[in-house]
């Protein structure tokens, strides 16, 4: 095969899948078991590129779109993301009367933008594949139409609108004064003066914004709170994994250095790590502090943005899988607290939970405390490589604060144990056999990380 | 030849004064007009400077930018008829119950 359809293969089966789960619905009557089969079989399909080309380096459409390693790591995360999003979103979509094929449609259709934005290399794809995955990303949040998911539907869609019209501005600016898209020539043909800093700057309000970074967090917590479950644990994992392993791009040709955005990003970070763990301290509703803990874990990871890229490449990809498979479970455990009608995700509501549903809420113990950085978990191994590599490359007050965060962090966390297993309550909750498949393969995984992190760096030497 | 700095200053006036009609306007129709009008004034910034680095990928940007308007004009629309026939909202001050 060519090196077109090598780079391009990915992207395409993402999307073809969409396509074809959208339009089975038209041949087949009563096709909801074989949607959901379908989409399984599809998300096993998708990563297989990775396992036959891992290691080539292609490059197609005139340097537009490449794929490397880098690529291979996201398309083999995020068919683990995908696939579970599918397996816990079979039961909710039944008790939300959510109609299934859009849904995995357009699941598909957000992974296929996301897939592309990890491999473009041109600031057109990039611009192209951001909007794929945010359309895609605005329906799957008002899918069910009640009150809360329209409202928060609305609140990502118009408050996004504006963000990529800041980020297409940026991108004018950034075209006008180096005049090419491609990334690389950017970089060399640039001669640093005002129109391509602001240009830059005005491009990553965008990027920020999709990251959850403190100023441009604010819809975050309104969407996850407001998206049905599933979808909120495919926002808290996805579009950042995709956004990392961009920036990790960056990083490679020395962007943030040539740039002299340091200072940027290390404010950014620090006021994101204490705005979202301080937020989350008075809130109420599950999923609002899954949402506020996720923008802390972005600024953890926003961090790394700041250390060079061979050690970036090592650290932040091991934070972003120990964090991926940590809130996969907690929101798996969290997207099973419905009453039918509604998301019924209250603080109040999982009381005495532990003695109805042990195994459950092990997991999503095990994922809290691993979030909230414990040592003999995967979660403290994340953090403690991080602030290190930090700490080495002289950024010491920004890791005091972060370690700071770290403590106020596990207070929020070690409240819902609290209400888990030290309180009265007599509210139920039904699991199904793939929450519970879910829970199990995510707890296998987080503890032999715990018990042997080495492995990722190994996998990733080799 | 017109001065470069004009148009540049054109439409960077034209994309605030769209983000003004964004954040001013209370009705969500008038909100998407608002950010139409900043992404127009962006379309027109990209095929004045395709002109002056004499490259095509200004003017190539400009199409698809245009289809992404009109993706951001059928989405924004059609959750504003949702909330309007499912809720009876109009206005934004209205969409008060996520907040905290």
């Amino acid at each position: 095969m060519s090196d077109t359809y090598i780079t391009s293969l990915p992207v395409i089966l993402a999307a073809l899948s969409g396509i074809l789960i959208l339009v089975l619905d038209l041949f087949i009557k009563k096709s909801e078991k074989i949607v959901f089969f379908f989409s399984i079989l599809f998300s096993i399909i998708i990563p297989l590129p990775a396992f036959l080309f891992y290691g080539l380096k292609t490059k197609a459409f005139s340097n537009q779109l490449l794929t490397d390693n880098l690529s291979y790591i996201f398309l083999m995360l995020i068919s683990i993301i995908s696939l579970s999003v599918i397996l816990i979103s079979f039961s909710y979509n039944k008790r939300r009367e959510i109609r299934y094929n859009e849904f995995y449609a357009l699941l598909f259709l957000a992974n296929a933008g996301l897939i592309s934005i990890v491999s473009s290399y041109n600031l057109l794809v990039l611009f192209l594949s951001f909007e794929i995955f945010s359309f895609s990303s605005y329906i799957l949040t008002g899918i069910v139409k009640d009150r809360l998911s329209s409202e928060a539907s609305f609140k990502y869609i118009y408050t996004g609108i504006i963000s990529s019209s800041v980020g297409l501005l940026g991108i004018a600016f950034i075209y006008g004064t180096s005049g090419s898209l491609y990334i690389d020539k950017i970089i060399l043909n640039g001669n640093y003066n005002l129109g391509l800093i602001a240009g830059f700057i005005l491009f990553l309000i965008n990027i920020f914004f999709k990251f959850s970074i403190v100023p441009f967090h604010i819809w975050t917590p309104d969407v996850y709170e407001g998206a049905p479950t599933p979808v909120s644990s495919y926002f808290s994992v996805a579009p950042k994994l995709a956004i990392i392993i961009f920036v990790i791009r960056l990083i490679n040709i020395n962007f943030i250095n040539l740039m002299n955005f340091q200072t940027l990003i290390w404010i950014l970070s620090a006021a994101t790590i204490l705005w979202g763990n301080l937020a989350a301290l008075k809130q109420k509703n599950l999923k609002r502090i899954m949402a506020y803990s996720a923008i802390a874990h972005s600024g953890y990871i926003s961090m790394g943005f700041l250390i060079p890229f061979d050690l970036a490449y090592k650290y932040l990809i091991f934070y972003s899988i120990s964090y991926i498979f940590l809130n996969l479970s907690a929101f798996t455990f969290i997207s099973y607290l419905t009453n039918g009608v509604k998301d019924d995700a209250e603080l109040e509501n999982i009381s005495g939970l532990s003695q109805k549903k042990p195994f459950e809420s092990f997991v999503f113990t095990l994922a809290l405390i691993s979030l909230a950085g414990f040592p003999p978990t995967v979660g403290f191994f994340a953090k403690f490589y991080l602030f290190i590599a930090l700490i080495k490359q002289g950024f010491l007050y920004i890791t005091l604060i972060a370690i700071l965060g770290t403590v106020i962090s596990v207070f929020y966390y070690f409240r819902i144990i609290m209400y888990l297993y030290f309180k009265e309550g007599e509210k139920e909750f039904g699991f199904d056999i793939w929450g519970r498949i879910v829970l199990f393969f995510n707890m296998i995984i987080i503890l032999f990380l715990s018990f042997y992190p080495e492995i990722i760096f190994k996998f990733l030497r080799g | 030849m017109i001065c470069g700095y004009s148009v540049i200053f054109l439409s960077i006036v034209l994309f605030l004064i769209g983000i003004a009609i964004f954040i001013s306007k209370k009705t969500f129709i008038m909100m998407l007009i608002g950010a139409e009008f900043s992404l127009n004034a962006i379309n027109l910034l990209l095929v004045f400077f395709s002109k002056v680095k004499n490259n095509l990928d200004g003017q190539i940007f400009v199409i698809f930018s245009l289809t992404v308007a009109a993706i951001e004009v059928a989405t924004g629309i059609a959750i504003a008829v949702i909330l309007y026939r499912k809720h009876k909202i109009q206005k934004r001050e209205d969409l008060k119950e996520l907040k905290g």
